[in-house]
């Protein structure tokens, strides 16, 4: 036995093969589900958004200073 | 890897019908899951490795050639959220719970599996992922190759180090392999 049949051996002793399982439950809701999660706003983005804007509204010269982060 | 959809299910898919994404999603279901649970090794994560897949892949489909193969894309997407589930476990210190073999056809003792199993963990998730798809799951370089997007040569690389670093782990365990 060479040494790196043996080290394979030993491998797959431990760490075995996958045999992949039929699907145990219908993933589609869940795949629809983040994705109605992830592309609605929550309110602490909303609320973010809306201190943005009012900020912007009031000093107007500040846009500068936000579009050198972009 | 599964037949390819045709050209107008993917020209739906790109456009944003969520019809066509569900279909793809029914062919292609099966075999990502068996591809990510490969890669992360535990049920449960690689069901929401899984999700997390399909969603990105929405979520780029814009970016996706429809007149190129949508099996190698999606794999491409599962195998980097596999990734980042490899790291995360790592971060958080978790073991994986399918690395308890059933019966081995040659079975070492429990505490040599076990230093086996921590050395496996011990690899960098760049290098535990084509430990386990190379040597473990007898995956070819070609299809691991297309599947992390670099060159075969860095395949071949990565696996010589995987396993130049199992072994230097076990021998300092006093493990001969």
């Amino acid at each position: 036995m060479t040494e790196d049949t043996r080290l394979l051996d030993l491998l797959r002793s431990a760490v075995p093969p996958v045999v992949a399982p039929a699907p145990s439950i219908d993933r589609w809701p869940l795949v629809v589900k983040r994705h109605r999660e992830r592309t609605e706003w929550s309110w602490l983005d909303a609320g973010l958004a809306a201190a943005v804007v009012a900020t912007l509204l009031t000093r107007p010269d500040w846009l500068v200073l936000l579009a050198y982060h972009f | 890897m599964l037949d390819e959809p045709d050209r107008s299910l993917l020209d739906r898919f790109v456009r944003g019908d969520e019809d066509a994404f569900e279909s793809l999603f029914r062919q292609f279901e099966h075999d990502v899951y068996g591809w990510i649970l490969r890669i992360v090794r535990d049920a449960d994560a690689a069901e929401d490795v899984l999700v997390e897949a399909f969603w990105r892949a929405y979520r780029g489909r814009a970016r996706f050639d429809s007149s190129r193969s949508f099996g190698a894309w999606m794999r491409r997407i599962a195998t980097n959220a596999a990734l980042d589930q490899v790291k995360r476990a790592r971060r958080q210190g978790l073991r994986l719970p399918m690395d308890d073999p059933p019966a081995p056809a040659k079975p070492a003792t429990e505490g040599l599996r076990d230093s086996i199993r921590s050395s496996f963990h011990r690899l960098s998730p760049k290098l535990q992922i084509v430990a386990a798809l190379a040597l473990i799951e007898e995956r070819s370089y070609a299809e691991i190759a297309d599947a992390l997007d670099i060159p075969i040569g860095t395949v071949k690389s990565r696996v010589f180090r995987a396993t130049r670093a199992l072994r230097k782990d076990l021998a300092r365990l006093g493990i001969r392999a």
